[in-house]
């Protein structure tokens, strides 16, 4: 059929057959997923958690477009208007954020992406997601029944002292959802180091998992910070234990520090995955290798480790030394080098590649532009000047969402069209798809960019009331804001669709290099029938690469139409060894 | 349809900000379209079936990531140096003619008091143009922020501890303040007005006292006088070192040794900490006898404002000049009693600078 001697395991018939029983059919009680202890099973419970709770912040968003539509809206009162930023940040940042790529993507593609069976500790996995779910459910209760208004900041003396609503409640939620995180951490690093299938050095590695290992590595050492910081709060809130509070002789900028030290990294904890995700999907439709594999890889440890350095460049105004503020600035920039590298690195492996433009790659290219500016417009926070005028202001606000919604989210989305057909078996509608994200980009720039230069003008953040000049500004921004929300529900709405009516996807729809694409779609609960021997690097697209440039699209395999899968459906074949070398010869 | 794109500017440091914004804002045009123009040309030229050259595609190269590690590093590191140094102003000494301001944030109100006519505004500040003036702050309650985009100036105002800042007004009109550090339900509506008035507008509002309804007659430190006799202040911190504690005179500015064994600068920060908390850090050589007065409004406590008259006026006490007359004087008493069962111990070095934050 071909003779690319490689993905033996996803070329004939081996790799069109669905094999018979998978991880998702197995079984169908309701027990057998909530007391699974399969990775892939736990992704999906995460995957719909997350799902869950990104709507119910995304709902608190809508609150607030349509309140700073008019400068004095009436709409709100000024309680529930702060309910709802507050609402808003914690639930997309400690509920959706944190645990969205780690949780969904990495829980399922790690284990696999390294030939393993499952993650290291699989009962410790299942017990993150009901860690999870135990913080979401308090949570959300706090805020549907009170609700909070501290910001997700939770600054002091504010939070212990002054805020009558629901802060106990709210912190224990985050408190018991961080140790969910750290549960996630720990298994992934032991299985990154254990468990990865013969051959499979570290320079061997997809990014993804290189990002996924960053990651971890920050959620290990950044979570507890925050978790027994959060704590002392409570403990000062309700027992009038002295520790921030100046009242009693505590020290609220002593609650910043900490609360950064955390929450500083955290932003990397959300950007790191989707930058994995980014050089999985280039590479795949570039058909190249990642441009400076090296480069990448360090750069993610770099940021991980650097990333823990620069804590104080959120509290330039706040009366921290003016050295340390000048020690923090310098270091801000320095991170900046590793994402600039990634940048490039991701830019330069298209360059003679044949580039195949898929929704995936759509989405990452899409990631990669507002990363670079949301990246970019983070130097001007981190020059001590400029953040004299823009820290607080809107400018923040635009400048972390380009971070967090237009990187961290198109990562998401990206990493979601690639992976959707493994995951469920089921091809999206491509067309939709494409259409999809561009309504996105064009909505997520109309939302966010107005407020880069409501930012400049002066306007600070957290106001329900504002001058009457800032509003036609506030006005572009509801808009665009009501864009980005169609951009998000079609694809919710296809992907939906496509669980009962899409085609059935094929192992390697993509004609994708890695362990991952070797296996059925969906895998079965052992991922592998036999551990794999990896003989090659990562993204080792070459023989793919020169057999398109020779019209070869063989190992592209086409999606099954529904109805014809019994004309495929032979008896489950043990798969064959996928990658091993006697394979490849 | 108005779309402002930019804040009035309105100090000293105004435009030097907005040199290194705009330079960044050209910066990021320039990398943001180099990527772009990468990201869309290669995807086009290179996209499935386009029949380009292809030959040698490379998968890394030492001298392009030193490149696009290099440059924006370098440049990254001027811009740092750049806006380092408006930073080191807007928080730094303030020049030495500089007029006192002093602040205090509260839910959800600012309330001004001008040190040098004791005139006091809420949610307005009036300045005269082309006057330093210096802005110390102290919150009531929880973190607020003092902001003044025209002036390109921002500076949390926490409670519990006096932060500072200072600036020089250039253009004269009506600037929105804002509260920027969020502080509870009314947040967005701890706003106001800085007035930069012309020299003879401004004398003209300040020999009208101000705003009607907080008019004041009394400076700062004359405030701080009374309450100075009203605390009992004067009965152990008199004229002379007696044997309870130390004067006043010729203190603020200097760096005294404490009980622990360190020492600190007697500042701002210093002195609050001295009325609130004596004990917290005891000027080594005296008796453990003073005890604070609590920040509120009861009995035996003082006021937040109070606080500031107060140190306002043993500010009034003591500049480096000042303490070289007392200094002088402490030495003739000394002298003039050589039976002082306590002679004064403490340790102050006349030899630093008045001025310090």
């Amino acid at each position: 059929m071909s003779s690319i001697p490689l993905n033996p395991g996803a070329i004939g018939t081996g790799g069109r057959t669905r094999a018979r029983e998978n991880y998702l059919n197995i079984k169908h009680t309701v027990s057998s997923w909530l007391l699974t202890a399969d990775h892939k099973r736990i992704a999906v419970l995460y995957m719909i958690s997350i799902s869950v709770m990104f709507l119910f912040g995304g709902v608190a968003a809508a609150g607030i477009r349509i309140a700073l539509v008019r400068p004095h809206d009436t709409f709100f009162s000024s309680e529930t208007y702060n309910k709802l930023f507050s609402a808003h940040g914690i639930i997309m940042v400690f509920f959706f954020l944190v645990p969205s790529i780690p949780a969904t993507l990495g829980n399922f593609l790690l284990p696999i992406m390294i030939g393993a069976r499952d993650l290291a500790f699989p009962r410790l996995n299942l017990l993150s997601w009901y860690l999870y779910m135990f913080g979401a459910v308090l949570v959300m209760g706090a805020i549907l029944f009170g609700g909070i208004d501290t910001g997700w900041t939770f600054y002091e003396p504010y939070s212990s002292v002054y805020s009558n609503t629901n802060v106990v409640a709210v912190i224990v939620g985050v408190f018991i959802a961080g140790f969910s995180s750290i549960a996630t951490g720990i298994n992934f690093l032991v299985t990154v180091h254990k468990m990865r299938a013969p051959g499979l050095t570290w320079f061997r590695l997809p990014l993804f998992v290189w990002a996924m290992y960053a990651t971890s590595i920050i959620i290990v050492l950044g979570t507890p910070v925050v978790a027994i910081t959060l704590l002392m709060v409570v403990l000062e809130r309700v027992f009038g234990v002295c520790v921030f509070n100046p009242a009693c002789g505590g020290d609220p900028i002593l609650f910043e520090h900490l609360f950064w030290f955390y929450s500083h990294p955290a932003v990397y904890i959300m950007i790191l995955p989707s930058m994995g995700i980014i050089s999985e999907v280039i590479a795949c439709f570039a058909r190249k290798r990642i441009f400076g594999y090296e480069f990448v890889a360090f750069s993610s440890m770099a940021i991980a480790l650097l990333g823990f350095l620069v804590w104080g460049h959120h509290m330039f105004v706040t009366g921290e030394s003016m050295y340390s503020g000048m020690v923090f600035s310098l270091i801000t920039f320095l991170i900046a080098v590793p994402s600039a590298i990634k940048v490039f690195n991701w830019s330069a492996t298209l360059y003679k590649g044949n580039v195949w433009l898929t929704s995936p790659l759509v989405f990452a290219i899409g990631f990669i532009l507002l990363f670079t500016i949301g990246g970019l417009t983070g130097l001007f926070l981190a020059s001590l000047a400029v953040d004299v005028h823009l820290n607080m202001t809107y400018f923040v606000v635009a400048h972390f969402h380009y971070v967090m919604v237009g990187g961290a989210i198109f990562g998401y989305m990206a990493g979601l069209h690639f992976w959707w057909p493994k995951i469920t078996g089921r091809m999206y509608p491509e067309g939709w798809a494409m259409l999809s994200a561009f309504i996105m980009f064009i909505g997520f720039n109309l939302t966010f960019f107005p407020q880069f230069i409501l930012g400049f003008d002066g306007m600070p953040r957290r106001y329900h009331f504002y001058p009457p000049e800032f509003q036609m500004w506030n006005i572009l921004s509801s808009a665009g804001s009501s864009v980005l929300a169609v951009g998000m529900i079609i694809p919710g709405i296809y992907f939906l669709w496509s669980l009962r009516y899409g085609a059935l996807a094929p192992s390697n729809p993509w004609g994708a290099k890695g362990l991952e694409w070797t296996i059925p779609s969906p895998p079965p609960s052992h991922n592998f029938d036999n551990v794999p021997i990896v003989t090659e690097d990562a993204y080792a697209y070459e023989a793919i690469y020169a057999a398109e440039l020779a019209g070869d699209y063989s190992h592209v395999e086409a999606p099954i139409p529904l109805g014809a899968e019994a004309e495929y459906s032979s008896p489950a074949e043990p798969s064959k060894l996928p990658n091993s070398s006697e394979e490849r010869q | 349809m108005n779309f402002p794109i930019m804040p009035q500017t309105a100090s000293n440091y105004a435009v030097s900000i907005d040199d290194i914004y705009f330079t960044l804002v050209a910066l990021t045009v320039i990398f943001t379209g180099i990527v772009t123009l990468m990201l869309l040309v290669f995807s086009v030229r290179y996209r499935r079936g386009t029949k380009v050259s292809r030959k040698n595609p490379s998968t890394g190269n030492l001298y392009m990531e030193l490149t696009w590690s290099i440059i924006p590093m370098l440049l990254g590191l001027w811009i740092y140096g750049w806006s380092a140094i408006p930073y080191s102003k807007i928080y730094g000494d303030p020049p030495s003619n500089a007029s006192e301001i002093y602040l205090i944030g509260k839910r959800w109100m600012w309330h001004f008091q001008h040190a040098n006519s004791g005139i006091r505004e809420n949610n307005e500040l009036h300045l005269e143009v082309g006057k330093a003036v210096k802005v110390t702050m102290i919150s009531q309650d929880v973190i607020h922020g003092f902001y003044v985009p025209a002036l390109r100036l921002k500076r949390d105002c926490l409670p519990g501890r006096y932060n500072t800042v200072w600036f020089r007004p250039n253009k004269v009109g009506k600037y929105y303040l804002f509260c920027s550090e969020y502080c509870g339900t009314n947040h967005s509506e701890m706003t106001g007005y800085v007035y930069v008035l012309s020299p003879q507008d401004y004398a003209q509002w300040k020999a009208n006292g101000g705003s009607e309804h907080l008019a004041h007659t009394l400076t700062t430190v004359e405030i701080g006088h009374d309450l100075f006799e009203k605390y009992g202040c004067i009965q152990c911190h008199g004229a002379q070192d007696n044997v309870h504690g130390p004067t006043m005179n010729g203190l603020y500015g200097t760096t005294v040794k404490l009980s622990n064994g360190q020492s600190s600068t007697v500042d701002d920060n210093f002195l609050r900490t001295a009325i609130i908390n004596p004990q917290a850090q005891r000027i080594a050589g005296w008796p453990a006898v003073m005890s604070g007065f609590p920040v509120g409004s009861g009995d035996g406590q003082i006021s937040e404002e109070n606080l500031l008259d107060l140190i306002s006026y043993i500010k009034s006490l003591g500049n480096a000049q000042q303490a070289t007359v007392s200094a002088a004087a402490k030495a003739s008493a000394t002298a003039a009693a050589p039976s002082a069962a306590h002679p004064p111990k403490h340790h102050v070095s006349l030899a630093t600078k008045g001025q310090s934050r």
